[in-house]
């Protein structure tokens, strides 16, 4: 008897399967085949020809395993969660090439270059971020779909929120301009912070940030750009404000108050060079405003933080309105 | 149109679940993989050990069968049996299937 393609066969059967599993399903396999081969053959020796027979009719190696796997789930990233994968990268690609675009021709015009350099380095730019935020969005809804996290509740007709009153929606281009914005924060301060400077002694730039600051502090700035896009992307699917919206606008804002905190309290964000030429420039003139200069972080700080305050204070009032209100459509 | 591939679709679609019950049925007794192909294939329910296997090892991560293997014999058999959730599940949809086919029946009466 042909061990040998038996051997074959449940070895290339079971290969794919779980570790596991492979040693259970072997040993049947094994009682299988001898069982198939017995009924084929009685009591006489089976021939190659028997073996290859009743190989045949269990199929393909392959066929066999795969039946094994769960095929409940054949794609990496399988209906529903597909539908809301597809909306969210044709959103995150246009506002992340979007962001670098803005960053890249403000820099255009602030910096002196050649137009073909600007071109090239936006290029790479837009290369290495669209695939940083495709391979991150795919990874995020493999693994939901993967230990299946469920994306929204399944709710009733009754359930189901109001449609939107008109002066009540969120105009689409805000959430998608809020998006650009937030990538092209991140892109500004980590990779172009040189762009904000002041300009002393006729001509002699002074970068206001500190380069390596923000370099040592790129995932402040990461985590604070995603959590104004996630608020934004949020506002993008419901459409109108309601609970789940004041909610997680809420709380991405208390994160952006407190990463903005710790990112502009916590470590060396300003160039000292900079605080260096404005107390020489401005020592004898007014003390007042080289104490302005020297506490940049603070008013840079209190500028974000009312940003962020006004913004939620809209989404409760707008929230809250759109709870009460009686809706005419 | 292909017609007997679109026939052939249809026809998998209905053995699907009619298969689980069956099995379930038949595994009141412990029974080895082949034997339930052969018994089903010796009641005009044919089905292909390949499709057998994996979902016997299927319903037995649901809960629904449980196995040990039997080294008794000359050859080493995994046996697989109904458990008591496997029971419930069984009534629960045997009850079902019997309204729904006598009501499926008398549809396809009707439409003769």
């Amino acid at each position: 008897m042909n061990h040998d393609l038996i051997e074959r066969y449940i070895y290339a059967a079971v290969k794919p399967l779980p570790h596991k599993i492979r040693n259970d399903v072997s040993r049947e396999l094994h009682g299988l085949i001898d069982d198939m081969l017995l009924e084929r053959c009685g009591n006489m020796p089976p021939t190659d020809k028997d073996i290859r027979v009743v190989l045949a009719e269990l199929g393909t190696p392959e066929e066999f395993s795969e039946k094994y796997n769960d095929n409940t789930q054949t794609a990496l990233i399988p209906q529903p969660y597909y539908a809301t994968y597809l909306l969210l990268l044709k959103i995150v690609l246009p506002v992340a090439a979007g962001g670098m675009a803005l960053a890249y021709l403000i820099r255009y015009f602030v910096e002196p270059l050649d137009g073909l350099t600007a071109l090239g380095e936006w290029f790479a730019a837009e290369v290495s971020g669209l695939g940083v935020a495709f391979t991150v969005l795919t990874a995020v809804f493999a693994i939901l779909a993967q230990k299946k996290v469920p994306l929204s509740e399944r709710l009733m007709a009754d359930e189901l929120p109001p449609v939107p009153q008109k002066d009540a929606k969120i105009p689409r281009w805000e959430c998608i301009g809020g998006m650009v914005f937030c990538a092209a924060f991140a892109v500004l301060f980590l990779f172009l912070p040189q762009l904000f400077f002041v300009i002393i002694d006729y001509g002699s730039r002074i970068p206001i940030f500190s380069a390596e600051g923000m370099a040592e502090s790129w995932y402040l700035l990461v985590a604070f750009a995603l959590f104004g896009i996630l608020r934004e992307a949020v506002k993008l699917k419901h459409g109108q404000y309601n609970k789940t919206v004041l909610t997680v606008t809420a709380i991405c804002n208390f994160c952006s108050a407190a990463l903005a905190i710790w990112w502009l309290l916590g470590g060396e964000v300003l160039n000292p060079d900079f605080l260096a030429a404005i107390s020489s420039v401005f020592s004898s003139e007014s003390a007042a405003l080289v104490g302005l200069f020297e506490h940049f972080q603070l008013l840079f700080l209190a500028v974000i933080l009312l940003a962020l305050v006004l913004d939620t204070v809209e989404a409760i009032v707008k929230a809250r309105w759109q709870a009460t209100e009686p809706h005419t459509n | 149109m292909d017609i007997a591939h679109t026939v052939s679709g249809l026809i998998l679609e209905l053995r699907r679940g009619t298969l689980i019950l069956l099995v379930l049925s038949q595994l009141r007794e412990p029974m080895y993989g082949y034997q339930l192909v052969k018994r089903l294939n010796d009641h005009a329910v044919p089905i292909d050990a390949n499709t057998l296997y994996p979902l016997l090892r299927r319903l037995e991560g649901q809960g629904l069968l449980a196995s040990s293997w039997n080294t008794d014999e000359n050859k080493p058999r995994k046996y697989y049996q109904i458990t008591p959730e496997g029971k419930q599940v069984y009534n629960a949809t045997k009850t079902y299937w019997q309204d729904f086919s006598a009501n499926v029946d008398q549809l396809l009466e009707v439409d003769q």
